[in-house]
């Protein structure tokens, strides 16, 4: 067991292996120090119950957890490591704040439970109120808050105990379409300023482009796909991943008006209010929204972006046309077109052909893909 | 066009008498109970001796017995705090075989007649009891003193503390609990700072509750502690006894009994709506 360096943070290496009769589970997940892994699967797939077995609220049948070599459960050893001294905190939907408790109380919580005095955790509240942007609701109940105050407040308080590992279950699904963004933005921040490692359960597909380095989806209580963001986003093999995913991903910075890419393509897009300029940045958009084209199309405010059909895969009435990038340009690309237009179009895998795009399809979005 | 004149005045009728959505007939039986407890009460003020009322409930024997009552009652709601809490945690949070049997054992003075339980705590405390014997070698002697009737009244108040708590422990729920924990608190310090405050108003309902039942407490007290003016004489031995010799002295304690039994009401009901979520 070697000892985590306090400078650098390494801390968070996860090792999990077990199995749960009662909720139907088989669980098997390795997660990197450092890394934000998005957890997606639908309702009852296991997303809470894998939270819960991590943070030492739920009992596993048979298997082991480990976090940075430290054994938290091991059935066959007997060892059980209670919440409390796990070093996991669990953010949830509701901000759960404890409502007796002012704001500035509730963050204090943390470190005054793990003995710090009270001058000291009052400090430290203070730290991460501001890290939040919340100072002015220090002094606040729960009851008089928003929502959204309410969830950045929880996490100043997961954030105030240091944890190895955070856990996040759909943070932002109870709050107000309005005022996700700028938690999601929030998220984004302090995951990447402190080099966090995280575990986000969730139902979007916005908070897994944005905050997530890879991607596990869950079904029946299994791992049914594992890799990194972009792959599973734009070629899910999951029933689930293809549901909520299944676009096209095209990573690059941000700019004024649109996406610059590495290799020097310019996209043009709806830019997320949430985007910096010059930061990393993907843009996206749905199969359905491309042309193909023969020709570059002239004179038009499209996108358009040359590329070697791959693969035709017929469904149903729609031709899916598969497509690789040319040398140095975008990775692999969908387009959704009739059967009717593929056939004028003398379709076949190798053939130079050009997706168009118009620019209010593509959605540019902060992202950790690269 | 009959037919329609007549629709909506019908609608309005069944509307404008209740407005709760309840049948009209539900009224008359909820009036005819409502007045069964009320009027009891109001005969009862109309019997008060006025003009001796004062000097009826500040006799040597009447301060003495509600200065006792007062005292061992408050002694009784301590030690069902004390004892009660950390019965509802465990009811409420800990699971083992044979809970349910546990919680019905502990609702048992609640159902038991009190002369029973007095009986019943004769044999565990009195000379010859179960316990009263170790408890005479160690030079106690609990049957018929004041410390008895703290022990009637505990035992038979002891579960009005206990229901209170379980339920609102039930209603609060483990969420907060569970965020502590991961928050690093050990089980103490949830305890003390999440648990507990958040179900302040069921245990100072609880502890109202099992105040009154303890200053009502009158079966368990005869039977256990005797009637020694002083020592083991409360409020309603003393009116039971006022009733044979001096009916108005009986009825001015009795108001007084009411008096403190509305105000206790009041703050319990006070504190529930309060403390609701």
């Amino acid at each position: 067991m070697t000892k985590p360096q306090q400078s650098v943070r390494t801390v968070g290496a996860l090792e999990l292996q077990t199995t749960l009769e009662e909720r139907g589970t088989d669980l098997d997940l390795r997660v990197r120090p450092g890394e934000v892994v998005a957890v997606l699967g639908a309702n009852g797939a296991g997303k809470s119950t894998l939270l819960s077995l991590i943070s030492g609220l739920i009992r596993p049948d048979t298997g082991r957890i480990t976090l940075d070599g430290q054994v938290l459960v091991d059935i066959d050893r007997r060892v059980w490591v209670p919440a409390h001294q796990r070093g996991v905190v669990l953010l949830a939907q509701q901000a759960l704040l404890f409502p007796h408790l002012t704001a500035a109380a509730n963050v204090a919580f943390g470190p005054r439970s793990k003995g710090s005095s009270r001058r000291d955790a009052q400090a430290e509240a203070v730290r991460w109120l501001e890290a939040v942007d919340a100072v002015e609701f220090a002094d606040r109940r729960p009851a008089q808050l928003s929502g959204g105050q309410a969830q950045r407040i929880a996490i100043a308080r997961a954030l105030a105990v240091d944890p190895a590992l955070l856990l996040l279950d759909e943070p932002m699904s109870a709050l107000d379409i309005a005022v996700a963004p700028a938690l999601r933005q929030l998220l984004r921040k302090v995951l990447r300023d402190t080099g966090r490692t995280a575990l986000l359960v969730t139902h979007d597909l916005i908070d897994a482009l944005s905050l997530a380095d890879r991607v596990v989806v869950l079904d029946a209580g299994r791992v049914v796909e594992d890799g990194p963001t972009r792959t599973v986003l734009s070629q899910p093999r999951s029933a689930f991943a293809a549901r909520i995913a299944g676009v096209n991903l095209i990573a690059g910075t941000a700019e004024q008006h649109g996406l610059l890419t590495q290799d020097g393509t310019r996209l043009q897009g709806m830019l997320d209010p949430t985007c910096v300029i010059g930061q990393h940045a993907v843009a996206v958009f749905s199969p359905a929204a491309v042309a193909v084209h023969l020709t570059p199309p002239t004179g038009s405010p499209r996108n358009h972006l040359p590329v070697t059909v791959a693969e035709l895969e017929a469904r149903g009435e729609i031709i899916r046309v598969h497509a690789a990038g040319t040398v140095g340009g975008p990775g692999d690309l969908i387009a959704d077109i009739t059967a009717a237009s593929a056939a004028g179009l003398e379709l076949v895998p190798g053939k130079s052909v050009h997706f168009a795009v118009k620019a209010t399809e593509v959605q540019i979005y902060p992202s950790r893909i690269v | 066009m009959a037919t329609a004149a007549t629709v909506p005045t019908r609608r309005k009728r069944a509307g404008a008498g209740t407005g709760s959505g309840l049948p009209r007939w539900v009224f008359l039986p909820a009036v005819v109970g409502g007045v069964f407890i009320v009027l009891p009460l109001i005969a009862m003020l109309a019997r008060v001796q006025w003009s001796s009322f004062l000097g009826l409930i500040t006799s040597e024997s009447s301060v003495a017995a509600l200065w006792l009552s007062l005292k061992t009652s408050t002694a009784s709601t301590v030690l069902c705090v004390l004892l009660g809490t950390p019965m509802a945690l465990v009811l409420a949070r800990a699971r083992f075989p044979g809970l349910r049997l546990a919680r019905s054992l502990v609702l048992l003075p609640l159902v038991l007649p009190p002369v029973v339980g007095g009986i019943a705590l004769i044999y565990t405390y009195g000379r010859q009891g179960l316990l009263g014997s170790s408890l005479e070698f160690l030079g106690l002697r609990i049957a018929f003193s004041t410390t008895a009737v703290v022990i009637a009244q505990t035992f038979v108040a002891l579960p009005f503390l206990v229901l209170s708590l379980e339920g609102s422990l039930r209603t609060a729920g483990r969420r907060y609990e569970a965020v502590a924990a991961t928050l690093g608190a050990n089980p103490t310090t949830v305890l003390r700072r999440v648990t507990i405050p958040l179900v302040l108003p069921g245990l100072l309902s609880g502890a109202v509750l099992a105040f009154a039942r303890a200053l009502g407490e009158f079966g368990a007290t005869l039977t256990f502690a005797g009637s020694l003016q002083g020592t083991t004489r409360t409020l309603p031995l003393e009116i039971y006894l006022q009733r044979e010799t001096d009916p108005d002295a009986a009825v001015a304690l009795s108001l007084v009994l009411v008096v403190v039994a509305v105000l206790i009401v009041l703050a319990t009901r006070g504190r529930a709506s309060e403390g609701s979520l």
